[in-house]
């Protein structure tokens, strides 16, 4: 079920509608929960199953994590939670993936190996709520929280529907005690909440669905028919539509929390407006950098084993952050790619502090992260590499483009230069500032913008296939 | 500078909420957005256009399933669009004594259906199938048809029935049976941009029922210039200017089709033995087949005369396959309809069409009435 789909427009009626009448407490817990569960049902039945037992176990486990003294045995209880969770991930995200690459392995020793055929499908959201429920193992044995919620509400944590499927990845430590004591939603939360549900609506169905990626699939799929300008507007067209597709279904995931009454962390923050690659990772789904960070890069040694170890360190971070996309090289290439980028930045900042300052360093560090970002986003959206190669080189070719392409660059010029002027600005300061008629007219362009887009062939968002 | 600070904001329980009112700017929205789209749905009424529903491969897997579970009830119609467009299901319905379902799939070979219903035991009822020369040409099975098939297994083969995409498909067809606005399957976009307000708007002359049967008006389309488009897509034609006087228009496209050469399917033969082996598995278990060649008229007529002469397509057809059949030319009562583009029958001459033809096939002795 889409956020942007006339079934989730009836779902969200229907369950908004008994929760307010509901009193707060328990009553209003459990009609999430059971909304939640028949939400993630409406994808795939029978994946609920592996949902259930992911939360079961990680509650269990860190139930007895907590009580358990002994150093070693708690170790071997979070060792048997992450096993059980990345096994999971691993069997239904990497299996196909893992065969074909043994097969290809074998075939460069000269054995001829048919791997089975892998007719299973992934189940949707599986990176996310996996990556949720093992912070909460994990924050439990480095004794961060306390294991003391019951097991409806820790279902809960996991299986709420704004997150469940494409995040943010909430943290335990924040959503739980939320959840612990249901907050009752004011009349301007839910107001201010719907408001943004309607901003990431527009973002999804208009400007990446509807203005981008026509632009972005054409060359894309095509790449050798596509040069200069039309190339271009086919690598900016498709950095806009992964930006307002991920950004949009953030915006409403916060907006329907915010609904309920729950709070969710900001997952993206102006990240084309972003001064070098560490302060892009600060801004770009944030909610994922800040997991890899805190339980991968930091875990790994972070920056405490000196210049060697921390380059490591960050490569292997942005590696796996790669592969947890999806199972290709090409989504390895872009983590590579990405590692690259902040090993470099490091090594700059470090030899030439004097040039990351001043103004002009600061526009010229932004133009350039903007570019580089854009550039590493080829590998991430093409197939294979000969499609990166022939893109490439079709930018250098000169043409021009046509209309829709024209105006997929101006977008992604006035995105950039959005993100510039409220880099430093959260999104409530700037609506803190407009009158209501501004209001007024920025939801009704909204409400209009996603109606006029409705009716076409419904894309599912893309961070859904991670 | 901010970002940095904000990087412990993964932990925050609380969001803050712009001053100011919100809720009346969302609910003046909505008014406004509701306004809009009355206004919108006016226009589009003042034009003629009026909501319908858009054929997909779910509604044609209901249908499809609806061939299974009616039994010997069902009559089973298979084709492409003259059978959408030229039967009206009420009429049919009345006639046979059964219950019509359409599973006619628009510019498609029919034979992806008919294998598929030949293969499938529990459909009983009677089909009548839109005869198309081209069909016997046709080895890949590589249609639109296919996908349709492939559709409606799928959804025949899923252990639970409650899913997403179909209660999805429901809500857009009820949005699509009252809202003009997504008439024919467009979008309001397309619908404020090229409908609403555009005076040169192409007239809505086709409309597609909730049963998938299809009407077309064509008093509402620009004649004779829809009719020599037809023509020529017949006929193969991409390269014939259909601008200038009719006349010219229609000399010129008289010319090629007089150069038109007959068809040559090398795999007629196979394809005919296959269709009668499909046939033969339906009658085996009481169903009953009727091939029709619906009627065509002026250049459409010409070109289908010259590229499958009657002698080497259908007559041959029939020797081969030993199935029923009826030429619209062998019934005087069908010879009388003229198609306004050529191809197909106007919505004015549906339903005296579909009782002549049912006439005809019963007094051949076949498709009795069901009890």
């Amino acid at each position: 079920m889409l956020f942007n789909s006339l079934s989730f427009l009836v779902f969200f009626a229907v369950v908004f509608s008994l929760h307010q009448c509901l009193p707060v407490g328990t009553g209003r817990k459990l009609l999430l929960l059971v909304a939640s569960y028949a939400f993630y049902a409406a994808w795939n039945p029978p994946y609920l199953l592996i949902l259930l037992f992911s939360t079961m176990l990680d509650w269990l486990l860190a139930r007895l994590i907590w009580r358990e003294r002994g150093a070693g045995k708690r170790r071997a209880l979070l060792v048997v939670s992450l096993i059980a969770n990345l096994s999971l991930l691993g069997f239904f995200k990497y299996g196909d993936f893992a065969l074909h690459n043994f097969q290809g392995l074998l075939a460069t020793v000269g054995v001829a190996y048919v791997p089975p055929a892998w007719n299973i499908v992934l189940p949707v959201g599986i990176s996310f709520y996996t990556f949720a429920s093992l912070s909460y193992t994990i924050d439990v044995y480095r004794r961060e929280i306390e294991a003391d919620t019951s097991l409806a509400d820790y279902a809960l944590f996991v299986a709420f529907f704004p997150h469940l499927v494409a995040g943010p990845i909430v943290r335990a430590r924040a959503l739980l005690p939320q959840i612990a004591h249901p907050p009752k939603a004011t009349a301007q939360q839910i107001g201010w909440g719907l408001t943004i549900v309607m901003i990431g609506l527009f973002f999804k169905s208009v400007l990446a669905d509807t203005l981008l990626a026509p632009v972005a699939d054409a060359v894309y799929d095509a790449p050798g028919s596509y040069h200069g300008v039309a190339a271009l507007a086919g690598i900016l067209g498709f950095a806009g539509q992964i930006y307002f597709d991920f950004g949009g279904y953030s915006l409403c995931a916060i907006g329907l929390a915010l609904c309920f009454g729950y709070a969710f962390p900001d997952n993206f923050r102006a990240p084309y407006a972003a001064r070098g690659f560490s302060d892009f990772w600060r801004r770009w789904h944030i909610s994922l950098s800040t997991w890899l960070r805190d339980y991968l890069y930091i875990p790994l040694g972070g920056s405490r084993g000196g210049e060697l170890a921390t380059r490591r360190n960050l490569m292997l971070t942005m590696l796996l952050g790669g592969l947890w996309h999806g199972a290709s090289w090409m989504f390895v290439t872009w983590g590579a790619l990405h590692g690259a980028y902040l090993v470099a930045e490091r090594s700059l900042r470090a030899r030439f502090p004097m040039c990351f300052e001043g103004k002009t360093a600061d526009a010229v560090l932004t133009v350039l992260t903007f570019t580089l970002v854009c550039l590493a986003w080829i590998p991430f959206r093409a197939p294979d590499l000969w499609t990166c190669v022939a893109l490439l080189d079709g930018l250098r070719q000169p043409a021009g483009a046509v209309a829709n392409q024209w105006m997929a660059i101006v977008l992604m010029l006035c995105t950039v230069a959005w993100h510039w002027r409220t880099r430093d600005i959260a999104l409530e300061e700037v609506a803190a500032a407009w009158s209501p008629a501004v209001r007024t007219s920025l939801i009704t362009l909204c409400l209009v913008g996603v109606f006029l887009a409705s009716g076409g062939d419904d894309r599912a968002f893309i961070y859904f296939q991670f | 500078m901010r970002s940095s600070i904000f990087s412990s904001d993964i932990y925050t329980r609380s969001r803050a909420i712009p001053a100011g009112a919100w809720q009346r700017p969302l609910a003046v929205s909505v008014v406004l957005l509701i306004a809009g789209i009355l206004m919108l749905e006016s226009a589009l009424a003042g034009r003629g256009f009026r909501p319908n529903v858009v054929d997909s491969s779910q509604r044609w897997a209901q249908e499809r399933k609806r061939a299974s579970e009616l039994g010997h009830r069902a009559l089973v119609l298979v084709g492409a669009s003259r059978a959408l467009l030229d039967l009206d299901l009420t009429a049919l319905g009345e006639d046979s004594g059964r219950v019509p379902v359409q599973l006619g799939i628009d510019g498609n070979s029919y034979l992806p259906v008919l294998a598929d219903i030949a293969a499938d035991d529990s459909v009983t009822g009677a089909v009548i199938v839109e005869y198309q020369d081209s069909a016997l040409g046709d080895t890949a099975f590589d249609a639109q048809a296919q996908d349709f098939v492939r559709e409606a297994r799928r959804e025949r083969n899923l252990t639970v029935k409650f899913n997403f995409l179909a209660i999805e498909a429901t809500l857009a067809s009820f949005r699509q049976r009252f809202m003009r606005s997504y008439a024919d399957g467009a979008g309001p976009f397309v619908a404020l941009t090229t409908r609403a307000f555009s005076p040169r708007a192409t007239p809505q002359y086709l409309v597609t029922l909730p049963s998938r049967e299809r009407s077309a008006d064509y008093s509402l389309v620009s004649m004779p210039y829809t009719y020599y488009d037809r023509a020529a897509r017949n006929a193969g034609f991409d390269d014939v200017a259909l601008r200038g006087a009719p006349r010219d228009v229609e000399s010129a496209l008289s010319l090629r089709i007089r150069g038109l050469a007959s068809a040559n399917f090398p795999d007629f033969k196979d394809n005919a033995a296959r269709i009668a082996t499909m046939v033969r598995r339906i009658e085996a278990r009481g169903g009953e087949v009727v091939f029709v060649v619906f009627p065509r008229s002026g250049l459409v007529w010409e070109a289908d005369a010259k590229r499958y002469p009657r002698a080497d397509f259908w007559d041959r057809f029939r020797m081969e396959t030993g199935a029923k059949g009826v030429h619209y030319l062998d019934v005087p009562a069908l010879t009388t309809f003229q198609c306004p583009d050529g191809s197909h029958l106007d919505k004015r001459d549906k339903v005296r069409f579909t009782h002549a033809l049912t006439r005809a096939i019963s007094d051949d002795g076949w498709l009795r009435r069901s009890s």
